[in-house]
């Protein structure tokens, strides 16, 4: 009876584990090369599509762009070995008074499209910040919506983690290419034209020559 | 005890050495010089004595001369470096010893004066006490036993001054030699420079804190800064108090050089390859770099600074800066994990410019790896932080040179990372210019038996404001302060700590009423990072975005408090 208690804890233990590390993917050949591109470029006009759209809820304008956190750059943070997923921030400010619209919009905008969304008050006085919060759906990891009383309001998205080799797709994405090096814009509206990927030695957005001395 | 000694204001401290271990390292390059010298004769013989005719013996005479000649260079590298390690050694051996032997005596005799100074107090307060109506006997003795203390206590700091004396001396002859040794190491590869670039060398080799750096960088001309950028970017980009922006640029520029000359093999090849990504896909911008620290390679990234204008003009990376904040990581930590640190530097930045909109605030953080992060094994001494907390002081002394005393800077210490931290700020002698240390998961902070085994002063956290937070699920953390020798103490306990929360609270539904918010669950620092515990706990970690606890820091970092 020990040996039978032993090999069911055993495999209830296994099974966690494995359930655990699932990931999309699992069971599937790894993509590499252009099925590994093509496939992440479908990945990123999906989930930009979203965020897009929650973005032209709160301000349709321009939003101002940094490029650490511009969403297209592959990452392994948090991935299993060989996956990776994109990780996108916009922050703009917005009239407080609008907020709790705002807030509740991009809500019903979530739940609209399938979503289970949540909550977060933290905080208080100029501090306060709501969140909308959806976690583990759809292609995300994360999507948060954080509305701050001082007017700063951001939107930030992580990805689900996709298969494929991070290193490789960056490489046959960027190139090597300095991405700050003007090939990403400095500002982007909601309604812009996604792209995908840059073209090594021809940044698309302003002159960028490396600095070689003390200023 | 922690003393400073009278005339040069250094710290009195054991200037550790392993005399054999040199010996060793002249020994082992020695060899590998007579190993080159070996090589080449071979190849030389078969470039002229090789037998045989036709193109490919042509082919392989020729090629053994060419290479026999191109080892010439690496050779005297390993020469020069053979001389300076010997010539280290032997200053050590002198100079060092000499005065960590001074040290037992120095204590000893500030103990001695410390006595004399309150027996002459003593004596002089009883003399005090004397009144008119007192025989002259206990006058006269009073009188004596003054002068007497007088006496003593001129003798006891006549000791002391001479013990001091010698003490710095010999500290002085083994910091020449120290400076020396770095700058023949700088020089060893030959290469050419003008004598006054040089003597430029010497002097930032030499120099004692990163102001002396600045002054003697701003002196040089712009030939002079750019032949040491190009010819020594790793000794340039990892020295506190050269620029900010040309230590990013060297360091860069030694990143390429090194990753050109690879591969080395598993970790480092991924290590490098994730560095690589930071710098050209996320913006990150290297501060320091040592790829072949020993046993791991260790850097620190920077996030939130541009170092040239939308026309691509250089600019001070620091320029309208208001707050700089360094992440330490704690056990098993390494560049492996840079990805996810690197994710909640620019995170961090985000949310506290956010939050502190008001404020004006501009964030910069640096994901530091500078120390080798314990293991299940170290984790309970205070061996790796002993070793980090020297090199994140070093850190923090060249940050609190560069940026203007207005910008606020936090430190923020995950796990272990925390004790290395706290020991940083709170073990230094000098003032870093932390003005907030936060504590998240921490595995505890020095406490008095690290004092009492030390010898050192009490930690001194005075100037800088102390947060802490720990889940309540959080075993790992507790664990690690109560089975520790030197790191017991919870910092939320320390005087004037601030407590925040990490449980995720009672929140408002969207629909109306409360419930639980997410709280941190275990230990992890991120979303499926640095947990020993795996997949159970991988979300909402400490530095999670959508965590209390780091929202809680980005306010912190911003305004000054929690929310």
């Amino acid at each position: 009876m020990k040996k039978r208690w032993q090999t069911i804890a055993a495999t209830a233990v296994l099974a966690l584990a494995l359930t655990g590390c699932a990931n999309e993917g699992d069971g599937m050949a790894t993509p590499t090369g252009d099925e590994l591109v093509a496939q992440a470029e479908q990945h990123y006009l999906d989930y930009r599509g979203v965020t897009n759209d929650i973005q032209a809820l709160i301000f349709d304008g321009p939003w101002p762009v940094e490029v650490g956190s511009f969403g297209m750059q592959p990452s392994g943070a948090g991935c299993p070995d060989g996956s990776y997923k994109f990780d996108l921030a916009r922050s703009t400010q917005v009239d407080p008074a609008q907020h709790a619209a705002l807030s509740e919009s991009v809500r019903e905008h979530l739940i609209e499209e399938g979503y289970d969304v949540e909550g977060q008050d933290l905080g208080s006085g100029e501090a306060k910040s709501t969140d909308v919060i959806v976690r583990k759906q759809g292609d995300f990891s994360l999507l948060m919506v954080t509305f701050i009383a001082n007017g700063s309001v951001s939107v930030t998205a992580t990805t689900k983690c996709w298969p494929g080799d991070r290193i490789e797709l960056s490489d046959l994405m960027f190139g090597g290419a300095t991405l700050s090096e003007g090939y990403l814009p400095r500002e982007e509206s909601p309604s812009d034209p996604l792209f995908f990927g840059v073209t090594p030695g021809e940044p698309a957005f302003g002159p960028t020559p490396k600095p070689t001395a003390t200023p | 005890m922690s003393l400073t000694s009278p005339n040069r204001g250094w710290a009195l401290e054991k200037i550790e050495y392993d005399s054999g271990q040199l010996e060793g390292i002249h020994a082992d390059l020695g060899t590998l010089g007579d190993a080159g010298g070996n090589a080449q004769i071979v190849l030389r013989n078969i470039d002229g004595g090789l037998e045989g005719r036709g193109q490919s013996i042509t082919l392989v005479q020729s090629e053994s001369g060419t290479l026999a000649n191109r080892m010439n260079p690496t050779i005297a590298t390993l020469g020069r470096i053979a001389d300076v390690v010997r010539a280290y050694g032997e200053a050590v051996a002198v100079h060092a010893k000499a005065a960590n032997d001074l040290i037992d005596d120095i204590e000893a005799a500030h103990t001695a004066n410390q006595a004399a100074i309150a027996d002459l107090d003593t004596a002089e307060s009883s003399q005090r006490q004397c009144t008119p109506d007192d025989d002259a006997s206990t006058r006269a003795t009073a009188e004596q036993d003054v002068t007497d203390a007088e006496s003593s206590l001129a003798a006891t700091r006549s000791a002391l001054e001479d013990l001091w004396e010698r003490w710095e001396a010999a500290y002085a002859l083994w910091d020449d030699a120290y400076g020396a040794a770095v700058a023949g190491l700088v020089r060893s590869d030959g290469t050419t420079l003008s004598d006054a670039t040089l003597s430029a060398i010497d002097a930032l080799a030499n120099a004692d804190t990163p102001a002396e750096v600045t002054e003697i960088w701003d002196g040089l001309t712009d030939p002079q800064r750019d032949a040491l950028r190009r010819t020594y970017p790793e000794f340039i980009g990892n020295l506190e108090g050269v620029p900010y922006l040309d230590r990013m640029l060297a360091n860069k520029a030694a990143y390429d050089k090194i990753v050109e000359a690879g591969p080395y093999g598993e970790p480092l090849d991924t290590q490098f390859a994730t560095l690589g990504l930071e710098l050209t896909d996320f913006d990150g911008q290297l501060l320091m770099f040592n790829p072949f620290e020993q046993p791991q390679a260790t850097a620190a990234v920077m996030y939130g600074v541009s170092i040239s204008d939308e026309n691509g003009d250089p600019i001070d990376p620091m320029e309208g800066i208001t707050n700089v904040n360094i992440l330490v990581g704690g056990m098993f930590s390494s560049l492996e994990d840079l990805e996810a640190w690197g994710e909640s530097a620019r995170n961090l930045n985000r949310y506290a410019d956010d939050y502190g909109t008001d404020a004006g605030v501009r964030s910069a953080t640096i994901a530091w790896y500078g120390y080798d992060s314990p293991n299940l094994l170290t984790e309970h001494t205070m061996g790796s932080a002993t070793e980090g907390a020297a090199t994140l002081s070093a850190t923090l002394r060249g940050l609190d040179n560069e940026v203007s005393s207005s910008v606020t800077t936090s430190v923020i210490g995950h796990s272990y990372g925390s004790t290395t931290a706290f020991l940083a700020v709170g073990g230094s002698s000098d003032n870093l210019g932390v003005d907030n240390l936060i504590a998240v998961g921490s595995a505890g902070v020095p406490d008095g038996y690290h004092q009492s085994w030390t010898g050192d002063d009490a930690m001194d956290y005075s100037g800088t404001r102390i947060y802490a937070s720990r889940a309540p699920g959080d075993l790992v953390a507790r664990y690690g302060e109560h089975s520790s020798f030197g790191h017991g103490t919870n910092p939320e306990e320390l005087p004037g700590a601030i407590s925040f929360e990490s449980d995720g609270g009672t929140v408002p539904k969207l629909d109306g009423g409360t419930e639980n918010g997410l709280g941190t669950p275990g230990h992890a620092s991120h979303d499926g990072g640095n947990t020993i515990w795996g997949w159970w706990e991988q979300d909402n970690g400490y530095l999670a975005r959508d965590s209390e606890s780091f929202r809680n820091i980005a306010n912190i970092v911003a305004n000054g408090e929690p929310l």
